[in-house]
């Protein structure tokens, strides 16, 4: 029995121990560490859980003198994240803590198939070969499996009953129901390897019971985490009609003044006009009427090109770097000229790239004089394409040649991997082009993104 | 002769802007002539359908009355004149300069609520379209012509360096020295085009002759004159060190 206690307790600690750090691996390799922050809780609980759920499984084997059945459990387990993985990217590519949930189940079940390895080396679990071609017969199962998810997946991206499921379906749901259907073919298969032994058959069905449990837990734990996001979108919203109200209640400020303001005017003209001095009613009108307009018209235009932008993310992206800009005193001109929805890319992808082009624009002209300090913010489209613009003064004189050399920066050694990750990330977008021109003293980085 | 047409839904102002035309065009001695001078959008493009030449346009961007708004309409006019001016007369809440730059090719804006400059911005831009007409004339230079998605830009052959093969798949990029622009296609249609003044030093580089500064034998690349550097291949570095 001490045995038994050595080896879990054994066990789920080594286990809690590697995941945490290959964990730790995969957020500094991905970049992904603020995920990390934010979900800090559902790591650990989720950890735990998968820490606890293998030790136990290796328990029961112990005790119960077998093996293989965890083990197919393991490999069917993380076969079926990279499908499910596979799934979420081609359906739901915005989901980034499924990235990490794939991350984490893919470790936790590769150090189990690692452990059960070792187990049956210094155990010498592996007794007959019987059960040595059931363990291996069930890989090339989950393999097609997988392939046959990612094949659906890749048919279905274009079709147009998928895109209705879709729609009805939310991402929990989807991700249950996808979970569900592998159970039940997984629980075919075990009753078809384990239907002449009594024994490993009620070993099975346990085992797919602790499988269906898991995968509920997951669902409801993707579903809470999916409230918290529509949570924190809310918020953002909320910040963002503030934003709105107040910049509002500023414009209406300024027209109650120009408002009063005309009447002097009017009064101002009125004088000259009685006098016949047109010279001067003209010189009154340029300096004075049209001036004030300006000022209420660029506040309502700033708001009226931004409520164009449906896609929270962006929006949100594009008011922080307005504020910063704003905050140093650059003025930044946005153009935006349809309504901007989704386009056919990962928005997290086009939040980096936008990112590191405006904080690149904004970089560039900090040191500048006041009038030079001038951003434009392009956004258009057509049928065919979106097309997004960046441009500023290129007061640095940055020549093309050198920043098509990897690792070049103006600012300093170690510093130049802003564009180096932009073309990283559109690597993976055949139908993304990324233009630069130099022309005219004016840096502009042009990304036009065909519709499909 | 060049013609100008000008569309604008507010009569007063029409009328100022044709008057102001006129009298700029006599005193610079401009060969521009007002050809047509329209409240009405689709006049204009019915006009533009029976006499394609390159013109001069100054347009409102609002026709409230109208179907077609004033970025419809120059699209409507690029399709007929392309190498045409345009020009926009409008208020400053409904300017989109960068946009209307980009996607026209607009030359210039006019600004409705500044009027006292309103004159000088006329003579400013016909000034300008003057200059550009002048070197249009005197330009017989070879172009490549890259479409892109949503525009066909024309580039100078001789201000080309290199196309290099990008990181994406289909896609190679011409550099020239202050442009840097993708698109889709392939080298080898590229060199096909563009041989003998062009040489393919590399399976992903094609470089034009005239901007080869040196060969660097040892590190296999070539440098060019202002600066850059393309690969060159084992089977090339023989040829081109013969050459240059």
């Amino acid at each position: 029995m001490a045995q038994f206690e050595i080896v879990f307790l054994g066990n789920f600690f080594t286990l809690m121990l590697i995941n945490f750090f290959t964990l730790f691996l995969a957020n500094m390799f991905l970049g992904q560490v603020f995920l990390w922050k934010k979900h800090k809780w559902h790591f650990f609980c989720n950890n735990l859980l998968f820490s606890l759920l293998i030790s136990l499984i290796s328990l029961l084997d112990l005790s119960s003198r077998t093996q293989f059945g965890s083990l197919t459990y393991s490999i069917i387990l993380s076969v079926q994240f990279i499908s499910s993985y596979l799934l979420i990217r081609l359906f739901y590519p915005m989901v980034n803590y499924a990235q990490n949930v794939f991350i984490q189940t893919i470790s936790a079940a590769i150090l189990a198939v690692f452990e059960y390895v070792l187990l049956s080396l210094f155990l010498g679990y592996i007794q007959s070969l019987p059960r040595l071609a059931i363990m291996f017969a069930s890989i090339p199962i989950s393999f097609v499996q997988v392939g046959a998810a990612t094949f659906f997946c890749y048919m279905a991206r274009r079709s147009q009953v998928v895109m209705a499921v879709k729609r009805i379906l939310d991402y929990p749901t989807f991700m249950l129901l996808f979970a569900g259907s592998f159970f039940f073919s997984d629980l075919v298969v075990y009753s078809h390897f384990f239907f002449n032994n009594n024994d490993r058959q009620a070993n099975s069905w346990l085992l797919s019971l602790i499988y269906l449990i898991v995968l509920i837990i997951f669902g409801l734990w993707t579903l809470t985490i999916d409230q918290k996001k529509k949570w924190e979108n809310t918020q953002l919203m909320l910040i963002q009609q503030q934003n709105y109200l107040r910049q509002m209640e500023e414009v209406q400020k300024e027209i109650k003044s120009v408002h009063h303001d005309y009447k002097n005017m009017l009064a101002g003209i009125y004088m000259h006009a009685s006098e016949g001095n047109t010279k001067e009613i003209q010189k009154f009108l340029t300096d004075k009427f049209f001036q004030l307009d300006h000022r209420i018209e660029e506040k309502l235009k700033r708001q009226n090109q931004l409520l164009l932008i449906e896609n929270l993310e962006i929006k949100g992206l594009l008011i922080s770097k307005l504020a910063k800009a704003e905050s140093q005193g650059i003025t930044i001109q946005l153009e935006i000229s349809d309504i901007f929805r989704n386009l056919p890319m990962d928005v997290s992808d086009l939040l980096r790239i936008m990112g590191i082009f405006l904080d690149n624009a904004i970089e560039a002209v900090a040191g500048l004089t006041q009038s030079m300090q001038k951003i434009s913010i392009v956004i258009m489209q057509d049928d065919k394409c979106f097309v997004i613009r960046i441009k500023n003064p290129n007061e640095h004189k940055i020549l093309l040649n050198e920043l098509m050399q990897p690792n070049f920066s103006t600012k300093g050694k170690n510093r130049g991997f802003g564009l180096a990750n932009v073309r990283k990330v559109l690597a993976k977008y055949p139908h993304i082009l990324n233009d630069i021109d130099i022309q005219n003293d004016q840096f502009v980085q042009t990304l036009t993104i065909k519709k499909e | 002769m060049v013609p100008i047409y000008i569309c604008e839904d507010q009569s007063e102002i029409l009328k100022q802007l044709e008057k102001n035309i006129q009298n700029i065009s006599m005193i610079e001695e401009f060969d521009f002539n007002i050809e047509l001078a329209t409240k009405s959008p689709d006049e204009l493009i019915r006009f533009l359908k029976e006499q394609r030449t390159q013109g001069i346009y100054f347009l409102d961007i609002e026709f409230p009355k109208e179907s077609m708004n004033g970025f419809e309409l120059g699209k409507e006019i690029r399709k007929l004149d392309s190498r045409g001016f345009l020009i926009y007369v409008t208020t400053h809440s409904e300017l989109l300069p960068e946009t209307f730059s980009y996607q026209l090719e607009a030359l210039d804006y006019i600004l409705k609520d500044d009027p006292a400059k309103l004159n000088h911005h006329i003579k400013k831009a016909l000034l300008t379209i003057q200059g550009l007409l002048d070197n249009e004339s005197s330009d017989v230079r070879e172009l490549f012509t890259v479409e892109s998605a949503t525009r066909i830009l024309h580039i100078p052959v001789n201000t080309i360096d290199y196309f290099e093969t990008t990181y994406k798949k289909h896609n190679v990029a011409l550099i020239t020295s202050d442009q840097y622009i993708e698109f889709h296609g392939n080298l080898t249609q590229i060199e096909k085009r563009l041989s003998p003044d062009f040489i393919r030093t590399h399976q992903s580089f094609l470089v034009n002759r005239s901007k080869i500064q040196t060969i660097d034998k040892r590190h296999r690349t070539v440098l060019l004159k202002n600066g850059s550097t393309c690969l060159v291949s084992r089977s090339k570095i023989k040829e081109l060190k013969q050459l240059y």
